[in-house]
Order: structure tokens, then C-alpha cells, then sequence
């Protein structure tokens, strides 16, 4: 399994992707053996997924491929002829794309979906197709039922959509699968689960396989050997466990730093009340509306308590679904409560006057998920950085603008950046925008609803480090909701864990993670990948320990 | 900052054209080469030539002068039509994209049952009612055009309404009016200057229709639509008569639909790089 075999699976040379003239991938050459399990890691923008596209000749129009040669199986291809490539997707060559949400036809069936490749590329009978579909759901974790090939992607989690896929493609049998960031859409829990199943089950049948990821300590679990690459160039490659022990090239380096790794965290003043409090919460929503049938409301929370104080970050962790984001809506007021009370600095919300109501409710901000949508297109960042100082009457035009100035400078960004549009800004960028947004006003309450699961590894690292930063210097008060277990291990003091609208564990940060009660947490932390650092520099490979009776998931 | 360069093309041709008509008509407010309603009976049917550029028509009128006086009329007819429908529909589609609930079955109870009939049948309806009078023709136009405004501001605001940015304004405490009038207006404007400009070609073509089918503004006032009305009887042996009018109305078309497309191109800050 290594470069020197006699003949590998595929040996790819010299291959060079241009856009406009710029070079996007530059000269990239690497091999992978009968059965093998490679890893090509990078940031969003370092060509990992046009090198693998182009392979398949699935470049997006207007991107060619002019220099670049292939071997697979022994037969020579080129890769700027599309025809020649197009004749191996499918049973050949197999590709599992990033978002499951979109990669399924919603008009079609998932049998007819099934069926497609089947049909295309083999003369097999109905019967003996639909045997071998049921059996190949029953592989990937669904159940061998033909009822489910009369279902639509809708009717399915994100989970179960990516399986589907999966199976779709491991039908053909196809020789190599390329695997692009195969779980970056999905819940930490969900992902392990699918990436186990999707290599236990390549390995079975012998396919080799291209994991493309920005997520180093996640593939190096999977990956007998790692590529990295930066700005379309192979930087590094080698064995993941000497690649992680010895890296040699910076960018390497620089990404494994951005691991999350625990950091000492200076525990929070103590206060005499929390700055918000919130007791015995419950939100629902209300069903749809029936003739003649009572409605039935959904309870999204139930009896939820939490506290957070001055200075301190508390993470709310949980699957999708589990109904943390709707906490973090009801606290910014968004959506009301339906019983229990919330309390700023120890005054309840519900016996303020309206002035006092409307003091708090400008002294709670927001940081969203998504920073490609939470920016209005047409304004400029000057503009959106402005927008929550106009409704402080106590400035004026000349102070806010000093605000503005001030604030934009202290997530990092430079004046140069004030008059520009989102869209000329790249996603972590836009996340500096949306955190100086929300720190603009000073505010002593910010819900952070997962604010770096949108951004890759490095950019991650930098947004949790300014947030840990800007906390300090600010003092205000944070309420982190995340699925990911690794940003909890970076900025939070104290974690709840929820599950199905209540909260199942909470307690300080090290001892939740280091020691769970609840069998939901230790899920969780099974889940995420750990790599340790070594006295002697470099990291290793390690399996989580957890205290208390083994660690085996329930 | 700002990079000087040629405007595009579109831009450019769509401003040229109609740039000339809106002139002429402007000028024909105040001057034109001879008075466009003077009947001379001894120089009826002239091809063009050096004294009537443009030739006359069947009484022996200047067809330049009567393009010019018929060119404000079409225009400014066509203009207050889409000006009219876009103001009441933003407001309806807003009302009913925004509160949603009643208002917005309401709404889009009357928009839908006024889509159901052809925009043009609708319009003859009212002016038989109406009296084709100069604001009549506006205002039934008008109430032709209106559905399609409130149906795609409301579709905009719907979808709007439910974005991060929306949230996230709510959020820092913005009023309900103030989120309104600063991010889901201006976002909608994109789909609506496109609607507006096909619209305003929409309105040019109906109004000379009307005046075709002698229900637009009533003779002897010239419009595009009547002079080629009244061109069928010569068409023979006068064609100067249909082809003049005809390429204004052509021209017209062409200049609003490439000027359309530039603006929508212009005002949205997406498409610069």
C-alpha cells in the first residue's frame, strides 16, 4: 500500500486546473493503491475538490483542465478528454458529494434513483436489481424494506439521505470512490456513524478510496496516507501516523494548530446575579391547523433552566433537532416562551416596564450560523456594522462612525474593509463582519447559535480565539450553541447537553467532558476525533478515554 | 474607487433609443414642424420629401408632427400606468407578504381573480365604462398591471421576511417599519425594476392597441395606435403611413427592454466583482 507498488490503482501526474489564467491546481501528481484509503486535506480554496472533480471530467463550466495525464487500471487517460472519462464515472469511478440535501433528485423516488446506475450500466433483471438495492439499504444502515423505495429524499434526515447516496454509489462497485467532504453537512454523532459505515464498507468490498476533508484529525483515523495541499500545490504528503508525528511543511503545521485542543480558561468574576437566567422554559409550536380537531402544539423545550453569568461562556450542545437553537431564539425574543421565566440580572422579564424590556432586549445580541445569509446583500459593511448604533440615540453620526471604525478594527479587519459589499468578502471574513455587528453596541449578553460551523478548520480556530479574546476585553456574557464537542473543548466554561428539548447534562467543562453521566454526551464525545500532541513535537492518533464504566456508546 | 469605463451596450443602445423619443415628444410639447391637427386638404397622401420629412397623411397632415404629439401621449400615458401599478401593488404586496393572515388571503383573493382575466379584455371592460378619456386609459391599465406587481413583491417579501438578515435586524432591536423600508424594500427592487420595465413595453403596446381599436385617447388627438389605425385604407399606395408609427412603437419597445436590462444590472451590488 504504498507509492512503490509495482502498479497502483491510479497514478495520477502532472495534473493543472486554470481559471482565468490563475493557476488553481499546480502540477499535482500522487498515486493510490488496490484497496487503499487516501485523505487529500486543505482549506476551501486550495483546489482539493477541482483535482478530484477533473478526474471524474465533473469540472464546472468554465473551468478546464489543459495539462494532466491519468492511469487507471492500467489504461492511460487523458484528462482533458472528456469523453474518455465520462465512459468510467459510475462503475469505475464513484463520487459522493458534500450535501446530501441536494445531491438526491427531490422529484424522484429513492428506487428510481437506485435503479438509475443499475440500469445504465448493467443488464440485470428488475427483480434481480430491486434484490440487490434492498440489500445494499440493509448495508448502509437502513432497513431492507421495500417500502422505502417508494419514499422521497424529503421524508429523510440528512444522515439517512447521505446513506442513501452512499449505497448508490457502492452499487456500481466501482473501483475508486471519491468521497468529498462526505459529512461536513451532518451532526457530529450522525457523521462518525456515516463515515464508519461508508469505510467499513469500502474495505469490505476492497474499493479505494479519496477522502477529501479541511478536517485533518478526522480523516487521519480513516486514511492509511495523507495529502495536503495549499493554494493548488501538493505541499506535503506521507503516512498519516509520520505525517502527524513529524510535519514538515508550515502550512501542515498550521493546520494541525488549529486543532481544537482545551485551553485553560480564566473562570468568570463571581456576580450576585447571572446576567440572564432562564427557569423551568417552555416553548412550543403550534400544530397545524385541522377542521373539526383540536390543534396540536409541538413542544420544541421542555422545562429548560439555565444560567449564564458575567464574563462567562456557556455551551448548549446537541443534535439537530434537539431544540437548542429555539432556546437561543426565545432568548433573543424571536419566539415567546410558552410558560416558565426569564430573568436579566435577576429582574424578571415579564415584570419589567416596556423601557426596561426594550434596554434589555438591546443589550442582547446575536451572532448567527451562517454568515452567507446573514448579511444583507445591498449594504455595505460600514453600513451593517452601523446598523445596531442607530438605535443608540446617546450617539451621533460622528460617534458612530468612530464606533464603527473601532469595532471593525478590533475583529481584525481593516478600514479597507468598510466599504465593501458581503459577497467581495470570503466566509470568515463575513463572520468578523457579523461578530463586530453584534459587538457594535457593546452589548452584555451575546447568544452565539454556532458560529463557526460553517467555516473550515483554521478559519474556525481564528473566529473562536477573537470571540475568546473579545470576551475578555468586554466582559459580556455568551451562550454558545453548537453540536461540535471541539469548539465547546476551545472557548466554554460550563456545558448543558441537550437532548429532545430537555437538557440531560451539564456541569463544568472539564468534568462533562472528561467524565459524562449521560449516554447522549458520551455519544457526543466518541464522535470527535482527538489527536494528542507529543512531548516531542508533533501528534498521535488517540482513541478517547472516558472515566466512569468504559466508553462504549449506548 | 470608481472605475471610469463605457457604460454596457444595452445600456447604451436601450438610452439612445429611447432617449430620441422621449426628446421628440418633450420637443413636441412646444414646437413641431407644423400643427399637428391642421387639415390641408390639396396636400393629402404626400410621400416624404423635403418639406413633410415624413410625408402626410389622408387630410393632408405633417405625420412628423403628429409622431411627436402622439409620442408624449403614448409615453407619458404608459409611464403613469406603471407608476400607478407599481405604487399600489408594492404597498398591497407588502401589506400581504408582511402580516400575511387575512390581509393576505384578501389580497391575493382579488389579485388572483383579476389574473384570471386577459389584462387587455380588462382594460376594454373598464374604458367602456370609464370613457376613454387620457386618465381613464391610466387608470385601467393601471388596475390590469397591479396583480402582477403584488404577486412578485409579495413572493419577495415572503421569502425575504424568514432570512438571517431579517432576523438578525429584529434581533438588534430595529422596528418592524425600519426593517422594512431598509432591507426587504430595497431587496426587492431588483425583481421589480425588471417586472416595471417589461411592464412599461407591456403599457406602450396596450395603450396603442386601445387607440387601434379606437378606445384610446379620441381623435383628432394622434397616437401611434390610431395613426396606424388609420393607415389600413392607404396602406397601398401610402405606406410611409403604417411604417413610421409602427417603428416608433417598435423602437420604443426595444429601448425600454435594453434599458431594463442594464439598470437591473446596474443596481444590484452583486454583479459588480
Amino acid at each position: 500500500m504504498s507509492l512503490d507498488d509495482a502498479s497502483p490503482l491510479l497514478a495520477v501526474s502532472g495534473l493543472t486546473i486554470e481559471i482565468n489564467d490563475k493557476l488553481v491546481v499546480d502540477d499535482l501528481s500522487f498515486a493510490v493503491a488496490e484497496g487503499e484509503t487516501i485523505a487529500i486535506v486543505g482549506e476551501s480554496g486550495s483546489g482539493k475538490t477541482l483535482a478530484t472533480r477533473s478526474l471524474l471530467g465533473l469540472l464546472p463550466s468554465g473551468v478546464n483542465c489543459r495539462v494532466g495525464s491519468m492511469r487507471f487500471k492500467g489504461n492511460d487517460y487523458r484528462l482533458d478528454d472528456l469523453e474518455a472519462l465520462k465512459t468510467l464515472r459510475g462503475h469505475s469511478l464513484g463520487m459522493i458529494f458534500q450535501e446530501p440535501m441536494t445531491s438526491l433528485n427531490p422529484a424522484l423516488r429513492i428506487g428510481q434513483q437506485l435503479h438509475e446506475g443499475l440500469k445504465l450500466h448493467t443488464r440485470l433483471e428488475r427483480a434481480e436489481r430491486e434484490r440487490r438495492i434492498l440489500a445494499m439499504l440493509e448495508r448502509v444502515g437502513l432497513a431492507r424494506d421495500r417500502a422505502l423505495l417508494e419514499c422521497y429524499p424529503h421524508e429523510f434526515s440528512g444522515g439517512m439521505r447521505q446513506r442513501i447516496m452512499i449505497a448508490s454509489v457502492m452499487l456500481m462497485a466501482p473501483a475508486l470512490i471519491v468521497a468529498d467532504e462526505p459529512t461536513t453537512a451532518l451532526d457530529a454523532v450522525v457523521q462518525r456513524e456515516v463515515m464508519e459505515t461508508m469505510l467499513a464498507l469500502t474495505r469490505e468490498a476492497g474499493n479505494a478510496t479519496i477522502l477529501i476533508s479541511h478536517d485533518l484529525a478526522m480523516v487521519a483515523h480513516y486514511a492509511s496516507r495523507v495529502l495536503v495541499m495549499c493554494q493548488g500545490k501538493l505541499v506535503e504528503q506521507g503516512e498519516t501516523v509520520a505525517l502527524l508525528a513529524a510535519p514538515r511543511h508550515p502550512y501542515t503545521r498550521k493546520l494541525l494548530d488549529a486543532l481544537p485542543r482545551r485551553v485553560a480558561l480564566a473562570p468568570p468574576a463571581p456576580a450576585e446575579h447571572p446576567v440572564l437566567a432562564l427557569q423551568r422554559a417552555v416553548i412550543e409550536y403550534a400544530g397545524r391547523r385541522r377542521w373539526f380537531r383540536p390543534t396540536v402544539s409541538k413542544r420544541a423545550v421542555d422545562c429548560v433552566s439555565l444560567e449564564v453569568a458575567r464574563g462567562e461562556t456557556v455551551a448548549l450542545v446537541g443534535a439537530s433537532g434537539s431544540g437548542k437553537t429555539t432556546v437561543a431564539k426565545a432568548i433573543v425574543g424571536l419566539v415567546p416562551l410558552h410558560s416558565g421565566e426569564m430573568c436579566f440580572d435577576g429582574r424578571s422579564l415579564a415584570g419589567m416596564d416596556r423601557s426596561r424590556r426594550r434596554t434589555w432586549r438591546l443589550d442582547c445580541q446575536m451572532i448567527q450560523q451562517d454568515p452567507f445569509s446573514s448579511l444583507d446583500p445591498r449594504m455595505r459593511v460600514r453600513q451593517i456594522v452601523d446598523e445596531p448604533l442607530r438605535l443608540d440615540a446617546a450617539l451621533d453620526r460622528g460617534q458612530r462612525l468612530a464606533r464603527v471604525n473601532e469595532v471593525i478594527d478590533e475583529v481584525g479587519l481593516g478600514v479597507e474593509f468598510l466599504e465593501r459589499f458581503p459577497h467581495q468578502l470570503s466566509g470568515g471574513q463575513r463572520q468578523r463582519v457579523a461578530i463586530a455587528r453584534a459587538i457594535a453596541r457593546k452589548p452584555r449578553f451575546i447568544v452565539a447559535d454556532e458560529p463557526t460551523s460553517a467555516l473550515d478548520m483554521t478559519v474556525q480556530k481564528q473566529i473562536l480565539t477573537l470571540l475568546v479574546e473579545l470576551q475578555r476585553r468586554y466582559g459580556f456574557a455568551c451562550l454558545l450553541i453548537t453540536h461540535d464537542l471541539g469548539v465547546v473543548e476551545q472557548i466554554a466554561h460550563r456545558v448543558l447537553v441537550m437532548e429532545q428539548g430537555r437538557i440531560v447534562e451539564s456541569g463544568e467543562r472539564d468534568q462533562v467532558l472528561d467524565a459524562p453521566r449521560h449516554a447522549y454526551t458520551r455519544r457526543l464525545l466518541m464522535s470527535l476525533p482527538q489527536l494528542a500532541a507529543r512531548a516531542e513535537g508533533g501528534f498521535v492518533l488517540r482513541e478517547r478515554t472516558l472515566a466512569g464504566e468504559g466508553g462504549a456508546p449506548t | 474607487m470608481k472605475r471610469l469605463s463605457l457604460p454596457p451596450l444595452n445600456a447604451l443602445l436601450g438610452g439612445l433609443l429611447l432617449g430620441i423619443l422621449v426628446a421628440a415628444a418633450l420637443v413636441g410639447l412646444v414646437w413641431t414642424p407644423f400643427d399637428p391637427l391642421r387639415i390641408n386638404i390639396l396636400g393629402r397622401l404626400q410621400a416624404p420629401d423635403t418639406l413633410h420629412w415624413l410625408g402626410t397623411d389622408e387630410f393632408g397632415r405633417d405625420v412628423l408632427s403628429r409622431l411627436m404629439d402622439a409620442a408624449f401621449t403614448t409615453l407619458s400615458i404608459s409611464l403613469l400606468t406603471v407608476l400607478a401599478a407599481v405604487f399600489a401593488g408594492v404597498w398591497l404586496g407588502v401589506l400581504s407578504g408582511y402580516l400575511g393572515g387575512l390581509v393576505d388571503r384578501l389580497v391575493m383573493m382579488i389579485t388572483n381573480t383579476l389574473l384570471a382575466f386577459p389584462g387587455i379584455l380588462l382594460a376594454l371592460g373598464l374604458l367602456s365604462v370609464l370613457g376613454n378619456s387620457r386618465y381613464g386609459i391610466v387608470l385601467a391599465l393601471a388596475l390590469a398591471y397591479t396583480p402582477s406587481v403584488v404577486r412578485i413583491v409579495r413572493g419577495t417579501v415572503r421569502s425575504l421576511r424568514e432570512s438571517d438578515y431579517v432576523e438578525a435586524a429584529r434581533v438588534m432591536g430595529h422596528s418592524e417599519p425600519f426593517i422594512l423600508a431598509r432591507h426587504i424594500l430595497p431587496n426587492c427592487l431588483a425583481p421589480l425594476i425588471v417586472l416595471a420595465t417589461s411592464m412599461l413595453g407591456w403599457a406602450i403596446i396596450s395603450e396603442s392597441a386601445l387607440s387601434f381599436l379606437g378606445l384610446g385617447v379620441p381623435p383628432p388627438r394622434p397616437t401611434w395606435g390610431n395613426m396606424l389605425a388609420a393607415s389600413r385604407e392607404n396602406l397601398a399606395d401610402a405606406a410611409w403611413l403604417a411604417v413610421f408609427p409602427g417603428l416608433c412603437i417598435s423602437f420604443a419597445l426595444l429601448g425600454v427592454n435594453l434599458l431594463g436590462d442594464a439598470l437591473r444590472d446596474f443596481l444590484d451590488p452583486r454583479m459588480k466583482p
